[in-house]
């Protein structure tokens, strides 16, 4: 073996000595890299499981809101600033069938004409005067009001919609009923004050129909009154009833005896059907059951055109029970009017063969009047019906006790 | 005597202003509802002999043909151009209404109901019949 040469050694060396430091750097750099990994790695875990914990509370607090949307009886529409809505509720849903329905309407014009407004400091800022708009036979109640964030920034404009069929209903129903009243009192108020001029200024014995037609209209006037008064008791739940035996097939034939004059004059033929008839007997209210089934016969009078047949029925219905039915060939009744055809003062538009609207005269509360005196004798009344095929009243009543 | 036409579709209305007529010394002819007169009218135009009334008294809501119709078309008749046309109404007109109804179908007076006193309604339906006549 040779001596190594010097300059081999100081090469071998040097290598060597990069070797160690190679290793030794090496070992440094993964201590260093594994020191800096657990810890990025707990701070990764930590933030994670922070960012987790905040999800959850998030998604349970969304999950609330919305089973709160959900369970509101109003709709809530929101949009953001772009105009996308963003937020439709259960029951906005329902108002508006589809989105395409929303922007078609005047709430989606309301939401557009306020694109643009700022809203303040609140987080709820009320734009304008609540809107009215009718969507899909409904009337819909809007309020409008501008969503801001924390610092005030403008997040987007939120809708309140609220179902104001019934109210809206019922404003135009009293408003009907005014004129309708002031009519319906002045007509036998009109014979009355002439018939008594001419008898007062013609000389000698006023003649008999004179005096037929001025009784027969205080007995109208007199019974609107009466009525009148028994539907505000009515409407107050407060209703007295006397009892008195009735037999139904009399009772009958009073109401119909009541209205031939107007039955003959409108063309019509009216039937009436008894089974059973000296079973038919109920203890009640004589004059009341009889305007009630008088107003059932009355709306067939006036729903049923020249030639028509109207057909009043009474039979047993079990031992404790009888039934009345009043069936027509008239007009019939539309679906959308069904529900409400026993509400004080509705009236439905019923059209004739020939699309002619039938509006009859009257104040609209007949119908009202009839199922409440039933129910007041532990009764009840219903329709059933389809436009153009007649309507059938069918009236349940208790029989009298023996 | 005079002839007076009237028609009111409400029949104790009818009765009554009938019964007025009568009273006031004139021959009241009656009609229940607009169709009615419409029919009379045609039969008129056709050349049916028949009396001319001397007023004409209608109701506005009737069925078939309302008051202010019938006038409008009376008055393009020759025989009724010029006699008093006088329309009643239970129902409040505005102003603009009463004028369209006065003019367009050339209603000479419009009465509502509740119908004015008796005797008003005599002088009133009296006076109108005079001034008519003057003026022709």
């Amino acid at each position: 073996m040779t001596l190594p040469d010097p300059e081999d050694r100081s090469l071998s060396d040097a290598l060597y000595r990069v070797n160690r430091l190679g290793s030794a750097s090496e070992k440094l750099f993964s201590r260093l890299y594994q020191g800096m990994n657990r810890r990025a790695l707990d701070e990764l875990q930590n933030e994670n499981q922070a960012i987790r914990d905040a999800l959850k509370r998030r998604s349970a607090e969304l999950n609330r809101l919305n089973s709160i949307l959900a369970a509101l009886d109003q709709g809530v529409v929101m949009q953001d600033n772009d105009g996308r809505l963003v937020l439709v509720n259960r029951i906005a849903k329902e108002f508006l069938g589809n989105v395409k329905n929303f922007w078609d309407s005047p709430l989606g014009d309301l939401f557009n004409q306020y694109r643009g407004v700022e809203g303040g400091a609140d987080s709820l800022v009320p734009l304008g005067e609540p809107t009215r708009a009718e969507i899909g036979g409904r009337v819909i109640g809007a309020q409008i009001a501008i969503v801001s964030g924390e610092q005030g920034e403008r997040l987007g404009t939120i809708m309140i919609l609220r179902d104001v069929t019934r109210e809206t209903l019922g404003e135009r129903l009293k408003e009907h009923f005014i004129t309708a009243i002031s009519h319906e009192l002045r007509t036998p108020m009109a014979v009355i004050k002439g018939m008594s001029d001419v008898i007062a200024s013609s000389e000698g014995a006023p003649n008999r129909r004179l005096l037929e037609t001025l009784a027969r209209n205080v007995e109208i006037l007199d019974r609107m009154i009466v009525e009148l008064l028994d539907v505000s008791e009515l409407s107050g739940g407060e209703f007295s009833i006397r009892s008195e035996r009735i037999d139904v097939e009399d009772l009958l034939w009073r109401v119909v005896g009541g209205q031939s004059p107007e039955i003959k004059r409108s063309g019509l033929d009216v039937s009436v059907l008894v089974r059973d008839a000296s079973a038919l007997v109920v203890t009640g209210d004589d004059q009341r059951l009889r305007w009630a089934l008088g107003h059932l016969l009355q709306n067939a009078v006036h729903y049923t055109e020249q030639g028509g047949h109207i057909l009043v029925t009474a039979s047993l219905t079990d031992a404790a029970h009888l039934t009345i039915q009043v069936s027509d060939t008239g007009a019939g009744i539309r679906d959308q009017d069904m529900p409400y055809i026993f509400d004080r003062f509705y009236r439905g538009k019923a059209r004739t063969v020939q699309g002619r609207l039938i509006d009859p005269r009257g104040l609209g509360q007949g119908l009202f009047i009839a199922q409440k005196v039933i129910q007041a004798h532990g009764g009840d009344v219903a329709a059933a019906s389809a436009p153009g095929q007649g309507s059938v009243f069918t009236a349940v009543l208790p029989r009298a006790e023996r | 005597m005079l002839l007076w036409l009237v028609a009111e579709d409400e029949p104790d209305i009818r009765v009554l202003v009938a019964t007025m007529i009568q009273v006031w010394g004139h021959v009241p002819v009656t009609f229940e509802n607009g169709q009615k007169v419409w029919d009379w009218l045609d039969r008129f135009e056709k050349g049916a002999g028949m009396t001319i009334p001397d007023l004409i008294l209608m109701d506005i809501r009737m069925p078939g043909k309302r008051g202010n119709e019938l006038a409008q078309r009376m008055r393009t008749m020759p025989q009724l151009e010029q006699i008093p046309i006088v329309l009643m109404t239970a129902f409040a007109l505005s102003d603009s209404e009463r004028a369209e109804m006065m003019r367009e179908g050339g209603v000479d007076h419009i009465i509502g109901k509740p119908l004015p006193d008796f005797e008003q309604l005599r002088a009133t339906l009296h006076k109108l019949i005079e001034q008519k006549r003057t003026t022709t």
